[in-house]
């Protein structure tokens, strides 16, 4: 116990000492930050080349979306409401349980393999179909995971960025992962006009739950292209 | 029983100690925030300016705006003479000051209840880590990064889901300065600032 007491006293006193130490004339260097070094590490350096076809492409999503998709998902928010809206997205999500199930067996994480399929089960039956979401009041929480993801996991590198017409961000291994989503996506095996259909109404649905969201970086951002890019390998840095 | 004694008494002092911790100061301002957020007498379209401008000055005293634009300029920043320096912090702080503000204003809403994860300092830095639960059972990581100034500790960087706010602008702000030049990127500033 007195170990303990006095290791802890010493490292007390040692953050004590730190912040008597006078910092150094901070106004005329950059600023220093020591979490953003630690982050710097583990990322690596964004790769561009292709940022004219690049650019041309967010441009075109840019006024698809503000021409097209927003208007339209502002008519369907007007007729239906926020629950319901909510009730198709939890829906969509539950659809594509084999996506995660997968994924997550692939990356070795059984034991959320086995909270996806119990989700799952309850999800569709007392949630009806998707519909609801009883199993996260019973701390089941989404485990959620994603070829992509899986492709990190055995140390694929992400490859040059690439921002797709209609699905956005995205890189050389963030294209592979998607197109492996999709083929595990029940909603791909509908016929075609169907699957088209399914996916047009989730992506409408979606838009209305979060176009605020688009608006906000688009405000917030002096460059949203850049804005986007920047945020796409930092958040999949994070979660690798 | 006076180890016990001893020990007890020394939790009390390290109690005091820790009491100001970056945690508790970002715990003491989220609820504050949340609390006039909350409050009935600025509901409604109409208060909707009365409220964000009482959110904003909550928050001033927990952010360190300037700082934050100081970061944002990143290694460009030695390049520019003391009345450039002034003239982006008072530019780009109050551009910050606005966005974030807002966004905590309109979000609010879906949000049942703040986790507050835990801290780690390293001397004069913090990085204090939350969840924001939302009403629709989604959680949103979100991580203050802090610097210690006076006896006070103040946030300069946001990360949201995984993204720093800094380091978002800063890429943005390198490329804005590669492809024209430092006057360019103001100029861009100025154009994002509400008319008023």
């Amino acid at each position: 116990m007195k170990a303990r007491i006095a290791i802890f006293l010493l490292s007390f006193s040692c953050i004590a000492f730190a912040n008597e130490e006078a910092k150094p004339g901070t106004q005329d260097q950059e600023f220093h930050d020591p979490f953003a070094a630690e982050d710097a590490v583990a990322q690596p350096k964004i790769s561009d080349p292709l940022e004219p076809m690049n650019r041309a492409f967010y441009h075109f999503n840019d006024k698809l979306y503000s021409w097209v998709l927003r208007p339209v998902s502002k008519g369907y928010r007007a007729v239906a409401p926020k629950a319901f809206r909510e009730s198709v997205e939890r829906a969509f999500a539950n659809v594509k349980y084999p996506v995660r199930l997968v994924n997550n067996v692939l990356e070795g994480r059984f034991k959320s393999a086995g909270i996806e399929t119990t989700r799952f089960v309850v999800n569709t039956t007392v949630g009806l179909g998707g519909l609801f979401d009883p199993a996260a009041r019973w701390h089941l929480q989404p485990q959620l995971a994603a070829f992509d993801q899986t492709l990190a996991v055995y140390r694929v590198p992400s490859g040059i960025y690439l921002h797709w017409p209609i699905l956005g961000a995205s890189s050389v291994r963030g294209s592979v992962g998607t197109a492996g989503d999709i083929m595990l996506s029940p909603l791909r095996y509908l016929d075609t006009p169907w699957g088209y259909g399914a996916e047009g109404v989730n992506k409408i649905n979606m838009l209305s739950l979060h176009s605020e969201e688009y608006d906000a970086l688009k405000e917030a951002t002096l460059d949203p292209y850049v804005a986007l890019r920047s945020a796409y390998f930092e958040s999949r840095a994070r979660k690798e | 029983m006076k180890r016990l004694t001893t020990f007890a008494l020394f939790l009390a002092f390290a109690g005091a100690a820790f009491a100001e911790s970056p945690l508790a100061k970002v715990k003491t301002t989220t609820e504050k925030v949340l609390l006039l957020l909350q409050d009935s007498k600025f509901q409604g379209e109409e208060k909707k300016s009365e409220r964000r401008s009482l959110v904003r000055a909550e928050m001033e005293k927990r952010f360190a705006w300037e700082e934050s634009a100081r970061a944002c300029l990143g290694r460009h920043w030695i390049k520019r003479t003391p009345a450039e320096k002034a003239e982006f912090v008072k530019l780009f702080s109050e551009f910050l000051k606005d966005t974030y503000s807002d966004k905590v204003a309109t979000y609010y809403g879906d949000l049942e209840k703040v986790d507050y994860q835990g801290e780690k300092i390293q001397a004069d830095y913090a990085s204090v880590k939350l969840v924001l639960k939302t009403k629709a059972k989604i959680d949103h990581p979100l991580e203050y990064r802090m610097e210690k100034t006076g006896d006070d500790w103040k946030v300069y960087d946001v990360v949201i889901e995984g993204v720093s706010m800094v380091k978002n602008y800063r890429d943005q702000f390198d490329a804005i300065i590669a492809k024209s030049s430092y006057e360019g990127l103001i100029k861009e500033i100025r154009a994002k600032q509400p008319t008023p």
